[in-house]
């Protein structure tokens, strides 16, 4: 799939005082932008790239980042429904 | 004969000029005279090489529940803070049925962290209409409050349970036009909305189920008042942000409202998108919007412990894995093995920098409490072993519930933020205040503003420092007579020393309500603060007077 992939991936202090990851997406155009991601969409994200560490999801599609955070929004909904 | 003056200080009145030596006199709640003062006063305050200046106004806190036990928001009004304004992220305590007191608690303590506990033993629950909670806080109130409307409220009054199920018929958008007026004349500083937070079953709250319309037509009320709108935006992702920013900026210049939105953070890595970010703030104000970035002064810490896993540890597999996978029970016999234990210190040498920074914060033992506060180098020392297995040890010792802070990991580039806070379309605020209370302090914003940024890095003048905290922010807000030391002026005063005022260590205390426990910092270098003319906080004394009133009445400015 073409599009943006990730260029760059950091550490970064939420503001709840908890470890996000920041990840950079480069366009094909050159243009930037930074999304935050919690420690449940990493998990996600590094199991859908294959990644055992950060610097292993430099490199992937944008789409990796999109459901990763698609289901990190999700388990809140599927753990309600769950529970129900 | 005047009822107070402060004499021999200099004075720093808020409108960025320079200091100046002067006396400032007080009759009633307002300032009579600057200047030198010969007559004599019922009391009198020496404030010589102290600064005199307006008392600081905090534009987000999280004080609702507060308030309702606390009419100081302790240990605000003694940093200097004389205004607060609650209702932050869409989130007030008003206007609120009965029938919806319980999953109110519940959000304010999944996005506020403030206990349970502490609204079953803290809260009398007797109001329901805005009207009635601004009566219910002002009875004993030292501190000014200027109080939002929480958009999440609104919509759960109006819609009941389909406020978390739906977007709104043109029938309930018009009743919630209604409500926001009647929330508006009661004193309501304006509307706060959220398109981020998550309610107590971790669904979204019900302002993010606002269509563009419904949010439109509150604009439009506020815009009948010139009030402000408050907004979280999806502040993990820039682009996000800055299409929120344009849809604000619309707002603003469609109906002639100040907006802001909060948290903005200046990070290594973020430093492009924050620059994105402020370029568009430039261009929008241009325009003639006004969509104030709010950013915070103090740095971010991070809190953990190894029984909730933590992306701190991710660039070291072995920790990371049985930190995310194991059960408590399999983590602590992990840590007491051997073999992994030198696995674990090898893949754990990067980390070296952290240990004379990393504080043991909280333990459940009786036996360690004695290191709480300490750092894990300092710790090591007294154990006679290393950082990392301290770190360990206590863990296991503690059955995972070791406690530990990294200070300063985020929002710590000091150039970087104090570019930001300079910056003329920036605003001073994001505290806070009264929220999270079980994860870190959120009070002392302003002491650490001046000893950081103003006095330890000389990269703020104290002129600008309190302006940005005084004048600017009562002009964001609307907020009439305040934020300035002029003749005719209410008289909120604080009163500190530029040499000491300081946020204070942070420390766990046992003030809330139901035997809770929050963190707090106390005031350094604060010597004395003054709301609505009387003493509402001394180093001496503690507190004292009770002056404090609900703000703004900006109606009557816009009538006028």
């Amino acid at each position: 799939m073409s599009g943006a992939v990730i260029s760059r991936v950091e550490l970064a202090a939420a503001h709840d005082g908890d470890a996000e990851l920041n990840v950079t997406l480069q366009y094909e155009n050159g243009g930037q932008t930074l999304v935050a991601l919690d420690e449940y969409a990493v998990r996600v994200l590094m199991d859908s790239c294959g990644a055992s560490t950060p610097d292993g999801l430099i490199g992937q599609g944008w789409h990796h980042v999109r459901d990763a955070l698609e289901a990190a929004s999700n388990r809140f909904v599927n753990s309600n429904s769950t529970q129900q | 004969m005047y009822d107070l003056v402060i004499r021999n200080g200099k004075v720093v009145d808020g409108s960025g000029l320079p200091a100046f030596k002067a006396d400032v006199a007080v009759m009633g709640n307002r300032i009579v005279k600057i200047g030198q003062v010969p007559e004599a006063a019922r009391e009198e305050i020496n404030a010589e090489g102290k600064i005199v200046a307006p008392g600081f106004i905090d534009p987000h806190t999280h004080f609702d529940a507060q308030l309702l036990w606390d009419g100081c928001a302790k240990p605000a009004l003694a940093h200097g803070v004389t205004t607060i304004v609650p209702g932050n992220c869409s989130l007030s305590l008003a206007p609120l049925k009965a029938k919806h007191r319980m999953k109110l608690v519940g959000m304010f303590n999944q996005i506020e962290e403030m206990p349970l506990k502490a609204f079953k033993e803290g809260v009398v629950w007797d109001w329901e209409t805005f009207s009635e909670y601004i009566t219910r806080i002002r009875k004993g109130l030292a501190i000014n409050v200027a109080p939002l409307v929480g958009h999440s409220v609104i919509r759960l009054w109006v819609m009941n349970e389909a406020a978390t199920e739906r977007t709104a018929t043109d029938a309930e958008i018009a009743e919630m036009q209604s409500v926001l007026r009647e929330c508006l004349d009661a004193g309501a500083a304006g509307l706060s909305t959220s398109y981020v937070d998550m309610d107590e079953k971790l669904l979204p709250v019900p302002s993010r189920y606002a269509d563009a319309r419904e949010v439109e037509a509150l604009a439009s009320v506020l815009g009948e008042y010139g009030r402000v709108l408050q907004i979280v935006p999806e502040f993990y992702d820039s682009d996000l942000t800055i299409a929120r920013l344009d849809q604000l900026a619309e707002l603003s210049l469609k109906y002639n409202i100040p907006t802001t939105f909060s948290p903005l953070f200046m990070n290594a890595d973020n430093v492009d998108a924050v620059n994105r970010v402020m370029a568009r703030v430039d261009e929008q104000f241009a325009r003639g919007a006004r969509v104030w970035p709010q950013v915070q002064t103090r740095p971010i810490d991070i809190s953990f412990s190894f029984s909730v896993p933590s992306l701190l540890f991710m660039r070291f597999p072995t920790w990371y894995k049985i930190m995310r996978f194991g059960t408590p029970d399999e983590i602590s016999a992990f840590f007491s093995d051997s073999e992994n234990r030198v696995k674990l210190i090898a893949e754990a040498a990067p980390l070296q920098g952290l240990w004379p920074t990393l504080v043991l914060r909280h333990v459940e033992t009786d036996a360690n409490q004695k290191y709480v506060g300490k750092t894990l180098k300092e710790i090591a020392e007294l154990r006679n072993t290393t950082p990392v297995e301290a770190m360990m040890d206590l863990s296991v010792e503690e059955g995972l519930e070791a406690h530990f802070l990294s200070a300063g990991m985020g929002h710590n580039d000091d150039a970087k933020v104090a570019g930001l806070l300079n910056h003329p379309r920036v605003h001073i605020g994001a505290s806070d205040g009264g929220a999270h209370i079980l994860s870190f302090s959120t009070y002392g914003d302003t002491g650490y503003l001046f000893s950081h940024f103003v006095r330890d890095l000389n990269l703020m003048t104290v002129e600008s420092a309190v302006k940005k905290i005084t004048s600017d922010t009562a002009a964001i807000w609307g907020i009439p007579e305040r934020g300035m030391l002029k003749e005719g002026m209410i008289a909120d005063i604080a009163v500190f020393d530029p040499s000491t005022i300081a946020r204070g260590e942070e420390k766990f205390v046992n003030d809330v309500p139901g035997d809770g426990h929050r963190y707090v910092r106390d005031s350094h270098g604060v010597d004395t603060v003054i709301v609505g003319g009387g003493i509402a906080w001394s180093e001496a004394k503690g507190y004292q007077d009770a002056r404090g009133e609900v703000l703004p009445g900006v109606r009557e400015m816009v009538a006028a």
